[in-house]
């Protein structure tokens, strides 16, 4: 038995077993990772593992416990998002732990969710004083949503009456030197218009082009290979040389 | 584009389906090991030593061959386990015991039966 190719074989169809089986739960299971779902995904992992190194058995059980916990996970993802009750069942409710300045001891004591935590998330969230919070909620992957009161809250563009541009995504057109058709297309550009628009920017090949893309408010962004930077700024830690 | 990204992923959990159950997907095709089993056992039963240790020889190497391509598929302590009774009824065949030489010779014949089950 050739050790080292029968783990390399194996391994090829975990991982390739992996990537299917990741692509075909979703982007749910990174999205709301809460605790049952980082446990599925280490389980998942850990039988991964198995299927690559141990020796001792035959791949195919391991492929198969693999494909009854993905499976698994999938029927809970369809039952959840079909059934109401079943998600809140599954995965929980947001739980409110600050409700109109107060916090509700009483929930958070339920859900052994201690004050110093509260306190913490707050601080990421950049509340340092916990009575200008309106509303708190405890969301089902442990994120803290906040609503401070409306005196502490931001002003935005809208409350001072000033009009704002155009947003919205930036379209790719070039990538490595590469034009990007399909974004050309639905642009409503073509190849002339993308050249002339080179030209005036003194840009005379595509090879020279990194990224290129066409904004939202017309204007156009381009990156090119070379960057004409003269004194590039270091933030690594290397000492200099005296 | 759509298509390919279906197809491809199918065909791939297949070939991986197939790899990890290539034992028992070729076996029943391979008819050799069978035969060479057969052969040497008529050999051993009439005492023709000299044919029983070059067929036993002809077996190891059937044996071995065969294992490089189902070796993804079964497990390891499986192919030792054959390896073992291979060397155990070399032994047998020196010292022409015969009813060591049977007894090994059909714990082969099971192994192989049930290589990769």
């Amino acid at each position: 038995m050739f050790e080292s190719l029968v783990v390399f074989v194996r391994g090829i169809i975990a991982f390739g077993t992996l990537l299917i089986f990741a692509r075909l739960l979703g982007k749910q299971q990174i999205s709301q990772l809460n605790f049952f779902d980082y446990i599925l995904g280490i389980t998942i992992g850990s039988i991964a593992s198995s299927l690559t190194i141990d020796l001792t058995s035959s791949a195919w059980p391991h492929w198969i416990g693999l494909l009854t916990w993905t499976i698994a996970v999938l029927l809970l993802q369809i039952i959840t998002v079909k059934w109401r009750r079943a998600s809140k069942y599954f995965d929980g409710e947001p739980t409110i732990v600050i409700m109109n300045g107060k916090i509700m001891e009483n929930t958070s004591k339920k859900m052994r969710y201690r004050t110093d935590d509260l306190m913490e998330q707050l601080r990421q969230k950049n509340v340092f004083d916990i009575t200008q919070v309106q509303f708190a909620i405890l969301e089902k992957d442990g994120e803290l949503s906040v609503i401070k009161k409306p005196e502490f809250e931001n002003v935005t563009k809208k409350d001072l009456n000033i009009q704002t541009g155009i947003t919205g995504i930036a379209t790719e057109l070039i990538y490595d030197g590469i034009i990007i058709d399909a974004n050309l297309k639905q642009t409503n550009h073509d190849h002339t218009w993308l050249f002339n628009e080179l030209k005036k920017l003194n840009i005379q090949s595509l090879s020279e082009v990194f990224f290129m893309s066409l904004n939202p408010d017309g204007t156009i962004y381009t990156d090119l290979y070379r960057d004409h930077i003269e004194n590039l700024t270091d933030i690594t830690d290397s000492l200099k040389q005296s | 584009m759509k298509k390919i990204s279906l197809i491809f992923p199918i065909l791939l959990i297949l070939v991986f389906i197939f790899v990890m159950n290539m034992a028992f997907f070729i076996r029943p095709f391979i008819k050799s090991v069978p035969a060479e089993i057969n052969k040497i056992e008529s050999n051993i039963v009439n005492k023709n030593w000299n044919q029983a240790e070059t067929e036993l020889n002809d077996l190891k190497e059937d044996v071995n061959n065969k294992f490089k391509w189902m070796q993804f598929s079964i497990e390891r302590d499986e192919m030792d386990q054959m390896l073992l009774d291979l060397t155990t009824l070399s032994g047998n065949i020196k010292i022409k015991d015969t009813s060591n030489a049977i007894n090994s010779l059909y714990e082969i014949k099971y192994n192989w039966d049930n290589l990769g089950k």
